[in-house]
């Protein structure tokens, strides 16, 4: 092994300790007594000085060398766990968090311990002399054996770590693999060979069973984005001095780490708006007869396809009479679209763009900026956000994802001369509409649809194709023939969208739009088709 | 590599030279990838001007920017067999720059670089060159794809900011 690569070994279990040891840190904090705790904190304090001792990082040595001396004293009942001792640590957590991110960036270590060190000096030489010396049979986890046993445990699971490239890479391939398989299969069609047929209809099993892998593979489980919130939750809790208990339920649920990634922000959004929107003042609690400590909770389960992440307050809730308020105050919405939604409808209002951005928004009806955006980023990965409330009671947001954006059964519809993939999942049905159904209501179409007004979306107009050389054979004609028109669904919308043709369905490889192509509306991703030639995956949200 | 080089003196840049219209361009050698020939395009509904649309390298979707229409040089009635793409790859990010030829690889010595792009007349933004090679009589403009390219990303995101009014 190369030192860069002891290096990439350090910084990424250095990183898990220290998120490892805030989660311990938030619990103690909420039993000083509990011993199996402090025990955990000095073991995983002495593992990182172990670690940094070997890799020569002196500042994050020498600093939990003072943690772990301070934990050693707590331990012996030499010094108590007080508030600034808890301070302490955490505020030694974020330098060792600096330090160690200095590390990866290849730079020596700036941030000074020495003021740190300094303080864990005086709260050891505050001790009693006879107390200080820590005894040695009450440290079982230095003995030489424990520490291989819990190295070797590492061994016992059994797993690899592999750059993220590499498999981003083997998708890659096993998506053209499909691709392939796909057009193989429309090519076989017009040859009659039994033997040929045979072979290609096993290699595609075989091709989706590696597709199936593979995204296992890259299912991670959520921890690794929740790891760190229980220490940002406490944080933001003492900050704005609300006392908070939070829950994670479900941390080991698999799920793509590109979707992760992108959905952190908006759960950390929500998060925050749960401790300072949600959650009542402590004083505030009583008042209403409520348990002093609020209760904020995460949790995940796998529903089929998707997983569910749920985030529950038993904080002040939502009023809907509120919401209509200020819908209507920021024009938002009319008075007589109100009048049509139910309460649960209403209370999606709040992720419109305008009304979070309202100065009048009061508590009872707020949940800050970035709902919006929050609510666009769950729908750009296939996924809804619905929101519960009850005023009092508190709110739930949840956020319902498919476990991994890399595949996805898709229609493929014709759009003047190009070919667009509308996801599965969005799609209730399909249908032909013609001329004489389409009204026009508020200058815009509609068709009535199973009792409800459908409104219509003409893509060819939407996407810019409404030149006259490339006029749509059908939709223009009056008396013509039916049009085709996709009936999708997104949250609580519905809209016909209206294409040239439906061209068929067939499981894509979507493939996201990076660089600059990033923040191009209307697709989410793209594929490519059995011909070679990409395709644009249409973001059916941006639609609605 | 009909070029060949009579000195050589002092450093040398390699350039992958390409032709826009009549003008001669050049870029570091080494943020290209590769060169291949024209593929099929898909366009993009709403897209910036600038992106001509997105074409598959061997199962990636990279962005095609249509480097012409960027500078505002003349429409291009059809492209012709020569035109290629040009792949780079900045910061990352792999983009095909369409083209109407590339002739040559080329090697110019660094002296004959200078930064003034005064003495050439051209519609090209002036941040965009990074200097005028001169190799015989020819004068080849050198492109600066960092900044070509970033000030994309911005317009991107300016645009990205405004709410559509549809």
């Amino acid at each position: 092994m190369k030192i860069s690569e002891y290096k990439q070994l350090f910084l990424s279990e250095a990183r898990e300790i220290l998120n490892s040891l805030n989660n311990v840190l938030v619990d103690l904090e909420k039993e000083p007594a509990n011993t199996a705790l402090l025990n955990e904190l000095f073991r995983q304090s002495h593992t990182l000085k172990s670690m940094a001792q070997s890799m020569g990082y002196e500042g994050i040595a020498k600093l939990t060398h003072s943690m772990e001396t301070t934990l050693a004293l707590l331990r012996s009942g030499g010094a108590k766990l007080e508030k600034d001792i808890v301070d302490l640590l955490f505020k030694s957590m974020d330098t060792l968090g600096e330090l160690i991110e200095e590390r990866a960036k290849g730079k020596a270590e700036k941030v000074e311990v020495a003021a740190l060190v300094e303080r864990f000096e005086e709260i050891a030489s505050a001790v009693p002399k006879e107390k200080r010396k820590p005894v040695d049979k009450e440290r079982p986890e230095l003995k030489l054996d424990n520490i291989d046993n819990s190295a070797s445990s590492l061994g016992e699971l059994q797993t690899v770590r592999v750059p993220l490239t590499q498999l981003d890479n083997l998708m890659d391939l096993t998506g053209e693999l499909a691709i392939n398989r796909i057009r193989l299969s429309q090519i076989v069609q017009t040859i009659a060979d039994s033997a040929l047929k045979e072979t290609v209809a096993q290699l595609s099993r075989l091709t989706s069973q590696l597709q199936d892998q593979m995204m296992q593979v890259r299912l991670v489980p959520l921890e690794y984005i929740f790891t760190p919130y229980p220490r940002m939750v406490r944080d933001m809790a003492v900050n704005q001095k609300k006392e908070v208990d939070f829950v994670i339920e479900g941390g080991h649920i698999g799920l793509d780490r590109s979707i992760q990634d992108e959905i952190n922000e908006p759960l950390l959004h929500l998060l925050k708006n749960a401790v300072t929107h949600g959650i009542e003042e402590p004083q505030e609690r009583e008042r209403l007869k409520k348990p002093r400590r609020g209760k904020i909770r995460l949790s995940a389960r796998r529903e089929r396809n998707f997983v569910v992440l749920e985030l529950s307050d038993d904080g002040r809730g939502m009023d809907v009479e509120e919401i209509k308020k200020v819908a209507l105050q920021t024009g938002i919405i009319t008075a007589k679209e109100l009048s049509a939604l139910s309460p649960k409808e209403i209370v999606t209002l709040i992720t419109r763009p305008g009304y979070s951005g309202a100065k009048k928004v009061t508590e009872a009806a707020g949940r800050g900026v970035g709902l919006n955006a929050s609510k666009i980023k769950a729908e750009s990965l296939g996924g809804t956000l619905d929101i519960d409330t009850r005023p009092n009671e508190g709110a739930t947001f949840s956020i319902k994802l498919p476990l991994t954006i890399a595949i996805a059964q898709a229609m493929l519809v014709g759009i003047a001369d190009q070919t667009y993939c509308i996801p599965l999942s969005y799609i209730a049905e399909t249908i032909k509409v013609s001329q004489p159904q389409i009204k026009t209501i508020e200058h815009r179409e509609v068709i009535s649809y199973r009792d409800t007004v459908l409104p219509l979306v003409r893509l060819r107009g939407k996407f810019g194709f409404d030149s006259s050389k490339l006029r749509s054979p059908v939709a223009d004609v009056p008396n013509g023939p039916a049009i085709p028109v996709v009936v999708v669904e997104g949250g609580a919308k519905k809209a016909g969208l209206v294409v040239d043709s439906f061209l068929g369905q067939q499981e894509v490889v979507i493939k996201p739009l990076t660089g600059f192509l990033k923040e191009i509306k209307g697709a989410s991703g793209a594929t490519i088709l059995g011909t070679g030639k990409p395709a644009l995956v249409m973001d059916v949200g941006s639609l609605l | 590599m009909t070029e060949q080089v009579k000195e050589t003196k002092g450093p040398m840049i390699q350039l992958v030279n390409f032709r826009l219209r009549d003008e001669e361009f050049g870029v570091d050698i080494g943020s290209v990838k590769e060169i291949i020939r024209m593929a099929e395009i898909t366009h993009i509904p709403d897209a910036p001007s600038f992106i001509h649309g997105v074409t598959n390298l061997r199962g990636q979707v990279i962005a095609v920017i249509d480097l012409a229409k960027q500078f505002g040089l003349a429409p291009r009635q059809d492209l012709g067999e020569s035109a290629r793409i040009v792949v780079t790859e900045i910061k990352e990010q792999t983009v095909g720059m369409l083209v109407d030829e590339v002739p040559e690889v080329l090697k110019i010595p660094s002296a004959n670089i200078e930064p003034a792009p005064e003495l050439i007349q051209t519609e090209v933004k002036k941040d965009y060159i990074k200097g005028v090679g001169k190799l015989d009589n020819r004068l080849i403009i050198i492109l600066d794809l960092e900044k070509l390219l970033a000030d994309h990303e911005v317009e991107e995101l300016t645009k990205a900011n405004v709410p559509t009014a549809k």
